[in-house]
């Protein structure tokens, strides 16, 4: 509001002054709920033209290789983030459902070859133990944090069981046709997460289930009194992230051929920036299954931008940083809560 | 009544809590008269009645568990106790154990540690001085500890990054010809491995300056960084001819991302640690070299210094001040002689080394310039 308007403001009643307000809001929010895009559309666009290769078609292989696996973490994350909670078992999630995926498959440290029901067994586990996380932040009443902290915790530690601390390498010729195979160019694992992505999104949008988790993050006593089930639509979220994470360590180990608990490590922060890049809010209530996916794609778009221009690898991480930090100053919403958490 | 039971649980619970830090895993009970031939304690000295205590990190990492083993196998050949004691990498988690260890044997107890952290290396020095026993310290030393100075502290034995990563560098270079485009990833950020495998990356590219260097970027020892790296150099730089990786699970995400380009075998990648992993891709021919740092040289020499002077058979005193400061040898493993590695380390779990001989395990020393 510049000043002239301010002015002008002044010289209206109460009610008109109110409702001028609200209109400036209701304007705001619509330029907010667009410059995620906006973003995404500068970045692709600075992305070309400094860089000659940005474009190539295997640049752009490897944009969707690179955003593949935090797009499905994204579209479990989103449910948890729009109740205005957080998710820290992923990455132990993850690690275990890489590690325990390896160990079933063909690999080098035993004659397990259980193929595609191994892969379904892990990520039945990855449910159960989403579903235990819910029920014990919900039932248990233990704040999200903490109860996922330590839910990732005990699945990084029972990953190292399974493997003992010698990582076990993949062999099964699935996992190399899954990771190296394309269809039109477009790798089998980006077209894994699309499928993902697709069904989370559908989920969100489509279904009672989907307007719960959004009543309950705008305001979870409002729907309540509507008769919505909050401890059981809170379950299910977390169990739906479970299932995601799980599905992510599968990915992730088919990419990396090795399985151990690493390979979740450092993989949920950048989906949490990636999320709020996207408009979604870690207070609850904001955001959506395509935000998520301009998010990642902002998100992966920079890591991939910054490496081609070869900053050097000191500074990469203060620029990647203070890009963020203006771009979510730019997106998200301020003036909702007076108290940022 | 009730406080007296209830500081009686206390105590019970803090004690039960203090020895869960010893693994009390599988005590070499072998007396001394059965010891295995070659060893020969002095007169009145019954190496049974010793106690090794095995500091590492954790037992989860292969090397730190090659560590713990080959300690062992020094403990079984000498015919002393031995029990691992973990602290996941946790200073003052390190230091109880020690002094709980302490508590439980007197001057029985030996050590062979390798430290929480560099920092901590003067703390158990200090500690293991004052009480008197002996200690060997592996892989760090802070600036200005030495043996020396503690008549206790038997022997520093560190792996010299410097040579290794040259000779790693040295072997990618030649690899694809001495010229050409190389990248490099980098160790994380601050930790003094990382910086020292940098440098000597770097020492090594003085001798060829028809290698250009188009990247050099941290992923932070993991995996799945360095492929993600690996794939946009590649994009990048289409005349990409070789990669040095300042670890193995660099180096295999490395692999991964030139197998899913197509270009497994037209860029070469070096690796360094040994885990068995990268032996298995050396000996496919997908890694040009690693450096097996040889757990069970470090280790068990280590324990072997250690326990020799607490027999009484090794007076550190009349060691030259510069022969207790020693760089490890380790094993260059390349498609030659990767068989023969994954054989003695990974299948049998043992290398076979005659403990006795502690002039063995010297490569050079640290402070000979």
């Amino acid at each position: 509001m510049n000043n002239k308007r301010r002015g002008l403001l002044e010289t209206l009643t109460v009610g008109q002054q109110f409702v001028a307000r609200a209109e400036d809001n209701a304007r705001m929010d619509k330029i907010r709920r667009y410059a995620p895009l906006i973003l995404l559309v500068i970045m692709t666009a600075i992305g070309g033209i400094s860089q000659k290769n940005f474009f190539s078609w295997a640049n752009i292989v490897n944009i969707m290789f690179q955003m593949s696996i935090p797009l499905v973490i994204s579209v479990g994350l989103s449910y948890v983030l729009l109740l205005g909670s957080i998710d820290l078992s992923i990455e132990g999630n993850m690690g275990f459902a890489g590690s325990l995926v390896a160990f079933l498959v063909i690999n080098n440290s035993n004659s397990n070859n259980f193929g595609i029901f191994g892969i379904i067994v892990v990520i039945l586990i990855g449910v159960a133990v989403g579903a235990l996380v819910g029920f014990l932040h919900t039932k248990a009443k233990i704040a999200s944090f903490i109860v996922t902290y330590a839910m990732g915790c005990i699945m990084t530690g029972a990953a190292i069981l399974i493997y003992r601390g010698t990582p076990i390498q993949v062999k099964d010729p699935m996992f190399v046709t899954i990771s190296q195979g394309r269809l039109f160019g477009i790798p089998y694992i980006t077209l894994i997460s699309f499928a993902v992505f697709i069904i989370g999104a559908i989920i969100m949008n489509y279904t009672a289930f989907g307007r719960a988790v959004f009543a309950i993050g705008d305001n979870e006593a409002a729907a309540a009194s509507t008769g919505i089930n909050i401890t059981r639509t809170k379950i299910k979220v977390f169990a739906l992230c479970g299932c995601t994470a799980a599905i992510a360590g599968v990915l992730q180990c088919m990419r990396l051929k090795l399985g151990q608990s690493d390979l979740g490590l450092n993989q949920m922060f950048p989906v949490v920036t990636a999320i709020v890049l996207g408009g979604g809010s870690v207070s609850g209530g904001k955001g959506g299954a395509l935000q998520s996916f301009v998010g990642v794609l902002i998100y992966t778009e920079l890591a991939n931008w910054l490496t081609l221009m070869g900053v050097d690898t000191n500074v990469k991480k203060v620029i990647q940083g203070i890009i963020i930090i203006i771009a979510v100053t730019l997106t998200v919403e301020h003036n909702r809560k007076t108290v940022v958490k | 009544m009730y406080k007296k039971v209830l500081a009686t649980i206390m105590a019970a619970a803090m004690i039960a809590t203090t020895a869960t830090t010893v693994f009390a895993e599988e005590t070499t009970e072998v007396a001394a008269a059965e010891a295995v031939a070659g060893f020969e304690a002095p007169e009145g000295v019954d190496p049974s009645e010793y106690h090794l205590a095995i500091c590492i990190h954790s037992m989860d990492n292969e090397y730190w568990a090659q560590e713990a083993a080959g300690a062992k196998l020094a403990a079984e050949y000498y015919g002393v106790n031995c029990d691992v004691l973990t602290c996941d990498s946790d200073d003052n988690k390190q230091m109880q154990g020690i002094k709980d260890y302490i508590a439980q044997y007197g001057d029985k107890a030996c050590f062979v540690v390798d430290p929480s952290s560099t920092a901590n290396t003067v703390n158990i020095a200090e500690t293991c001085d004052e009480a008197g026993v002996y200690v060997s310290i592996l892989a760090h030393r802070a600036e200005g500890l030495y043996p020396a100075d503690y008549p206790h502290f038997v022997a520093s034995l560190m792996l010299d990054d410097m040579a290794i990563g040259k000779a790693t560098a040295t072997a990618l270079f030649e690899s694809i010809g001495g010229a050409g485009q190389v990248a490099e990833l980098q160790g994380l950020l601050g930790d003094d491995s990382a910086t020292n495998r940098h440098a000597a990356f770097e020492a090594a590219l003085a001798d060829y300056p028809d290698i250009e260097v188009v990247d050099s970027q941290t992923a932070s020892w993991s995996q799945s960084d360095a492929m993600t790296l690996t794939e946009n150099w590649i994009v990048n730089y289409p005349e990409l001819k070789g990669i040095f990786s300042a670890n193995d699970t660099m180096a295999l995400g490395a692999i991964e991302a030139l197998k899913n380009a197509g270009k497994n075998g037209e860029i070469k990648v070096s690796g360094c640690d040994g885990i068995e992993a990268a032996l298995n891709a050396v000996k496919d021919g997908d890694l040009v070299i690693t450096n097996a740092n040889d757990g069970f040289c470090i280790a068990g020499y280590g324990a072997s210094y250690a326990i020799q002077a607490a027999l009484g058979v090794l007076d550190p005193e009349t060691i030259d001040p510069a022969e207790r400061l020693i760089f490890c040898k380790t094993t260059l493993v390349t498609a030659d002689n990767a068989d023969e590695i994954i054989g003695n380390f990974i299948e049998t779990q043992n290398p076979g080394y005659d403990y006795s001989d502690l002039g063995y395990c010297v490569d050079a020393y640290q402070e000979a310039e």
